[in-house]
């Protein structure tokens, strides 16, 4: 069973997990955006910039499943994408882990009202 | 102007971007928008799309520093994002709606009210005895580390910060911002909390309620990897940065710079929505 958090230093604790969550998921998301960006350039660096006129992305990489589907071609795009979709879900992990605190103060508004923010999040996202 | 080049330029501009937007608690987002367009000649669309991504990114890169600090009050950000996450949802749908010029103008004039409000305030007086009843209720008061030792601070006007809240993350919706000025005015001005309390909080904060219309924002096509690469790196390495600084700066320096930014910022937007009628 959890241990429950008392004091003032145990939430504190509790708190900078939350930090380092943000820290590892941030980071992991730049990485591959980074990875993807710099395949990105090797493969179409030379070509002219123009972003002017809307067109909007290829389906492909509107929808979180249809970036990871294209993900096995090996496609810079896909991979960029991939990494911006992780920063996006890592909102959601760090509402799942504030929940989690709250629940080991025994905080049970404070648990729903996370719960709540990530319903909305994935609700847009899906 | 290749790829390369173009990819390089707009990674130096979003890096300072990122810096100031830590700096000052509003988020790179709002500066990325004018950069892009104006300073490059990008399309709104996916100048918007870019900001949206970046102010998630300067949210959790600053705000992962924050709360190791122990400034940032969970609590009330977690209780202030349920009427941002709702209003940036409504905002992000009401951008293919609403015309842009009408949304530049009020939020040009919710900008300039807040740098006069941020500019006009002494010191913040925050006390103890303060609290509004449901503050103490939802457990909200808290305190921040000082030279002097931990600082105990109350909250005043809850529902009032709620309210403003939610049309924060309406407007963060619309432009694809992170609306930290209006973030802030809400926790600094109406809830009366520390400086520190409320700008690091906002950074907490800020990144979740942008994932909330970010779930439109790529339906619609918005996002556009080849663009939002060099600006969310830019942007995240300026914040990590801004965060270092942040710790050394003084409260009343931090209040003019972020009211001289929140100004010139606000008749931007207001000329962007009357230029076109002039």
């Amino acid at each position: 069973m959890m241990r429950r958090l008392r004091t003032r230093e145990d939430i504190h604790r509790a708190e900078q997990l939350i930090g380092l969550v943000l820290i590892v998921g941030v980071v992991a998301s730049a990485c591959v955006v980074l990875v993807g960006g710099i395949y990105y350039l090797v493969q179409y660096g030379a070509s002219p910039a123009d972003y002017n006129a809307f067109h909007g992305v290829p389906k492909a990489l509107k929808s979180l499943p249809r970036t990871f589907a294209v993900l096995s071609s090996g496609s810079s795009h896909a991979i960029i994408q991939a990494g911006l979709f992780v920063l996006v879900l890592l909102q959601s992990v760090r509402l799942a882990f504030c929940a989690w605190m709250f629940g080991r103060q025994l905080d049970w508004l404070y648990v729903l009202m996370n719960f709540f923010l990530i319903g909305v999040l994935l609700h847009t996202f899906v | 102007m290749t790829i390369t080049l173009f990819t390089a330029l707009v990674f130096c501009g979003s890096f300072v971007a990122g810096c100031l937007g830590a700096l000052t608690g509003l988020g790179g987002g709002i500066v990325i928008v004018p950069l892009l367009t104006v300073g490059f000649g990008v399309n709104i669309k996916y100048a918007i799309g870019a900001s949206l991504i970046s102010v998630i990114a300067t949210s959790s890169g600053a705000a992962a520093a924050f709360v190791r600090e122990g400034y940032t009050n969970i609590r009330i950000g977690i209780f202030l994002e349920t009427s941002a996450a709702v209003g940036a949802v409504l905002g992000a749908y009401l951008t293919t709606i609403l015309p842009v010029s009408i949304i530049a103008l009020i939020f040009g004039l919710v900008l300039l009210y807040s740098a006069f409000g941020a500019m006009r305030r002494q010191e913040p007086v925050s006390s103890e005895k303060s609290s509004d009843p449901l503050a103490v209720r939802l457990k909200m008061e808290g305190q921040y580390p000082s030279r002097e030792g931990p600082v105990h601070y109350g909250v005043s006007n809850v529902l009032g910060g709620w309210s403003v809240m939610g049309l924060a993350g309406c407007l963060s919706g619309l432009l694809g911002i992170g609306s930290g000025a209006v973030k802030v005015l809400a926790m600094d001005q109406i809830m009366r909390l520390p400086y520190k309390v409320s700008t690091t909080t906002s950074n907490f904060i800020i990144g979740i309620t942008a994932a909330a219309s970010a779930g439109v924002y790529f339906q619609e096509g918005y996002v556009d990897p080849g663009l939002t690469m060099p600006v969310m790196l830019g942007v995240l390495a300026g914040a990590l940065i801004g965060a270092r600084i942040l710790r050394s700066a003084q409260s009343r320096v931090l209040r003019l710079l972020f009211g001289l930014v929140v100004l010139v910022l606000g008749f931007q937007m207001i000329w962007k929505g009357i230029g076109p009628w002039i």
